[in-house]
C-alpha cells in the first residue's frame, strides 16, 4: 500500500488534527514534518502541471488533468494555511487567558516544545502590539484583566498555591508564601489568579 | 482571541445581572449616608427611616453587611406572581412582566429573601411561571424561517437561553436559501 | 456624629456636580428607552451588548467611552484622596467602598466593550484594510491595531508556509469559486435579537415582506435586516 493513495491525504489529516485540538480543547505539538511533506507535494504538483503544459500545447485531452491538480493544490494550501490560523487562534487565547503574562507562558516547557520557532516569534510581536495598545488606556484601567467574571466584591480571599513574593496592595505590601491566606482587593491581585500564583476561597 | 471562549457566542448569566444591577429599587437604609455622587448617577442621601432609591448593586451591597432593608418591587409578590402565572397558563401570548425579572428576582432571593414575605411560595411561583414561558418560547421554533421571528414579551434571561439553539436554526435555513451566486438583496426602505 | 468631616467627604458629589439625579428606571416593561434619560453609563451598558451581539464592527462610542474613562480617573483620585484621611468615620468608609465596588463596575464593563471589539478586529483585519468604510468605525488606536495585526499574521503565512511553495502558489487571497474568501467578512446575514427602543421605520425581511417595528417590539432577524435602524439608536440587540 502506498503511503498516501490520493493527493491531499495528507492535508486532510493535518485539518483533522486541527479539528481534534479543539474538540479535545489541546494544544499539539507544531506537526512539522506532515507541514513539510505536504508542501513537497504542493511542488510535485506544480511540476505536473508544468509538464503537462509544456506536453501539450494545445491542451488536447489534457485538461481535466490540470483541472484536478490545480484543485489540489488549492486545497493544500487552504489545509495548511487554515492549520496554521487555528494554532494562531489557540495561542491567542492561551495568551489572553493569562493575561497577556508572555514570558510566564513561555517559560513552561512543555508548551514552549509544542510552539514552531516562527509561532514564538508571532506571540513576541503579538504581545508587544496588544502592550501597546494596552497603553492608552493604562492611567485608568487594565485592559488585559479579566472579563469572565463581573465584580461582585471588592476584596476576595485567596490562598496562595506558589511563591510570588511581596506584591504591593491597597492594605499595603503583603509577602504571599505557599499555603497562606489573605484577604484582599481582588483589583490588586487578580493577574496573581489567572496566572495560577493563588486561588480564590469560595 | 481578545474575548474568552465561553463569551463568544452569547452574553453569561453574571453579565445580564451586572446589567440588571444597575436598576432602581427601594430600600429602608439603616445607615445613614450624604448624597454622593457615582459614575452612574448621584444617589442618597440615606436617612434612616426614610425610604430611598439607589441602584441594585448598591442595595445588595449595604443588605450584604445588614445596613438596609430592600423593599421587593410590587411585581415580586406572591399575590402578583399568582395573577401573572394564571394569565401564562390561561393565554397563548407571555403575559407582561419586567424584561430583566428573573434576574432581579434571582438577586433579591439570593440575599434578602428575609425582606420578602413568604419567599419560598415565590420561588414556587416564579419556578412556574418559568416553564410556562419556556414550553411557549419552544413553540417559537416551530415557527422559525430563515426571515423573521417575533418573539415580543420574551424577557433578557429567556432569550438568553434560547439565543444558541435558535440563531444555529435560523443561520442553517438561511444557507438552506442562500444562493452563492447571487446573494439576496434587501430593498432600500 | 462628625458632620465636618461628612461635608469634606462631599466632594465627592461637589466634583461630580455634573451627574444628573437618576430618573426612575423601574418602567414595568422595558426600561431606559428614552433617550434624553439616559445616562452615560446606561448607554455604554448597550452599546457593549451591542456590540457583543453584532457580527460586525460598530461604530466606535469613541466620545462616551472617553466620558467614561475620565470619570473613572477622576472618581479613583477622589477616592485615594479620601482613604488617605486618617479622621474618616466609618461611614466616610462605608461610602468610600461603595465608590469603589462601583469603579471595578464600570472598569469591568469598559473591559469587556473594548476587548470585544479587539476581538472582531482582529478576526476582520484584512477585511478592515480593505475598506475604508469600516475604518472609520475604528479609534485611532483600533486602526493602528488592525493595520499592525493583518500584517503580523500575514508575515506568518508568510514565512510558515507561503514562501515555501511554487511562485505561483503564494498568494494570499486566491478568489476560488464554490469556496469561501480567504478574507473573513463579518456575516451580516447571522440572526440577532433586537428590541426596538422606539416605533421604527419598515425595514425589508429576506422573504420580501416589510417590517415595522412598534416600541417595545422583540424579533429575530438576520443583523442586515436592522443594521441601519442600529445606527440610528432606534433598536438595541438583546
Amino acid at each position: 500500500m502506498a503511503e498516501h493513495k490520493q493527493f491531499c491525504d495528507l492535508a486532510t489529516q493535518l485539518v483533522t488534527e486541527s479539528r481534534r485540538s479543539t474538540s479535545s480543547d489541546t494544544l499539539f505539538k507544531y506537526n512539522d514534518p506532515l507541514v513539510r511533506q505536504i508542501i513537497r507535494e504542493q511542488r510535485q504538483l506544480e511540476a505536473f502541471i508544468q509538464s503537462q503544459v509544456a506536453g501539450s500545447p494545445e491542451f488536447t485531452g489534457e485538461a481535466p488533468a490540470l483541472l484536478i491538480y490545480q484543485t489540489a493544490i488549492l486545497r493544500n494550501k487552504r489545509c495548511l494555511l487554515a492549520y496554521h490560523n487555528h494554532r494562531i487562534e489557540r495561542l491567542k487565547d492561551m495568551y489572553w487567558a493569562v493575561g497577556g503574562a508572555l514570558p510566564h507562558l513561555l517559560s513552561s516547557p512543555d508548551i514552549r516544545s509544542k510552539l514552531s520557532p516562527l509561532e514564538v516569534d508571532f506571540l513576541k510581536t503579538y504581545n508587544s502590539e496588544v502592550m501597546e495598545f494596552r497603553s492608552e488606556f493604562s492611567d485608568e484601567l487594565d485592559i488585559m484583566a479579566g472579563i469572565t467574571e463581573p465584580p461582585k466584591d471588592l476584596n476576595v480571599l485567596v490562598k496562595v498555591i506558589r511563591d510570588c513574593g511581596v506584591i504591593q496592595t491597597e492594605l499595603g505590601s503583603i509577602d504571599f508564601r505557599k499555603g497562606q491566606r489573605f484577604m484582599v482587593r481582588r483589583a490588586d491581585i487578580e493577574h496573581l489568579i489567572i496566572q495560577g500564583y493563588l486561588e480564590e476561597v469560595r | 482571541m481578545a474575548l474568552p471562549q465561553s463569551l463568544r457566542t452569547s452574553v453569561t448569566p453574571p453579565e445580564l445581572e451586572l446589567i440588571a444591577s444597575e436598576q432602581l429599587i427601594d430600600i429602608v437604609p439603616l445607615v445613614t449616608m450624604e448624597k454622593t455622587a457615582f459614575i452612574s448617577g448621584a444617589y442618597g442621601p440615606l436617612r434612616p427611616p426614610a425610604k430611598a432609591r439607589v441602584p441594585l448593586w448598591i442595595a445588595v451591597n449595604l443588605k450584604l453587611k445588614r445596613k438596609c432593608h430592600i423593599v421587593p418591587p410590587e411585581w415580586l409578590s406572591v399575590e402578583s406572581l399568582q395573577d401573572k402565572l394564571t394569565r401564562e397558563t390561561s393565554n397563548p401570548g407571555f403575559s407582561e412582566l419586567p424584561f430583566r425579572f428573573a434576574e432581579i428576582s434571582k438577586v433579591i432571593l439570593d440575599i434578602a429573601s428575609d425582606d420578602l414575605e413568604n419567599p419560598d411560595k415565590i420561588r414556587t411561583l416564579l419556578k412556574d411561571i418559568r416553564e410556562a414561558r419556556q414550553s411557549k418560547s419552544r413553540e417559537g421554533i416551530s415557527k422559525l424561517d430563515h426571515s423573521e421571528l417575533g418573539l415580543s414579551g420574551l424577557c433578557s434571561m429567556e432569550i438568553n437561553e434560547i439565543r444558541p439553539f435558535f440563531i444555529k436554526g435560523m443561520s442553517v435555513l438561511t444557507k438552506l436559501i442562500r444562493d452563492p451566486e447571487h446573494p439576496p438583496k434587501l430593498d432600500e426602505t | 456624629m462628625d458632620t465636618s468631616s461628612l461635608n469634606q467627604i462631599d466632594f465627592i458629589a461637589k466634583a461630580r456636580n455634573a451627574s444628573p439625579s437618576p430618573p426612575p428606571r423601574d418602567g414595568f416593561l422595558f426600561t431606559d428607552l428614552d433617550d434624553a434619560q439616559e445616562l452615560p453609563l446606561q448607554k455604554l451598558i448597550r452599546h457593549w451588548m451591542n456590540e457583543r451581539h453584532a457580527p460586525d464592527i460598530l461604530p466606535i462610542q469613541a466620545e462616551l467611552l472617553a466620558g467614561i474613562l475620565d470619570h473613572i480617573h477622576k472618581q479613583s483620585s477622589t477616592v485615594s484622596l479620601l482613604r488617605t484621611d486618617p479622621d474618616a468615620s466609618e461611614d466616610e468608609h462605608f461610602r468610600i467602598m461603595l465608590a469603589q465596588t462601583e469603579i471595578e463596575r464600570v472598569k469591568f464593563v469598559v473591559r469587556s466593550y473594548v476587548r470585544t471589539r479587539l476581538s472582531k478586529i482582529e478576526d476582520y483585519a484584512r477585511w478592515i484594510l480593505a475598506d475604508p468604510l469600516l475604518q472609520g468605525r475604528l479609534s485611532e488606536t483600533e486602526l493602528k491595531h488592525a493595520k499592525s495585526y493583518a500584517n503580523l499574521l500575514a508575515t506568518h503565512f508568510e514565512e510558515s508556509v507561503l514562501k515555501a511553495l511554487p511562485g505561483a502558489q503564494q498568494s494570499l487571497d486566491d478568489p476560488v469559486p464554490f469556496m469561501p474568501p480567504m478574507i473573513t467578512a463579518p456575516d451580516k446575514m447571522r440572526p440577532v435579537f433586537v428590541l426596538a427602543r422606539r416605533d421604527c421605520p419598515s425595514v425589508y425581511l429576506p422573504d420580501g415582506t416589510k417590517m415595522e417595528m412598534r416600541k417595545g417590539q422583540i424579533s429575530l432577524t438576520q443583523y442586515r435586516v436592522i443594521e441601519s435602524l442600529l445606527f440610528q439608536d432606534l433598536v438595541e440587540l438583546v
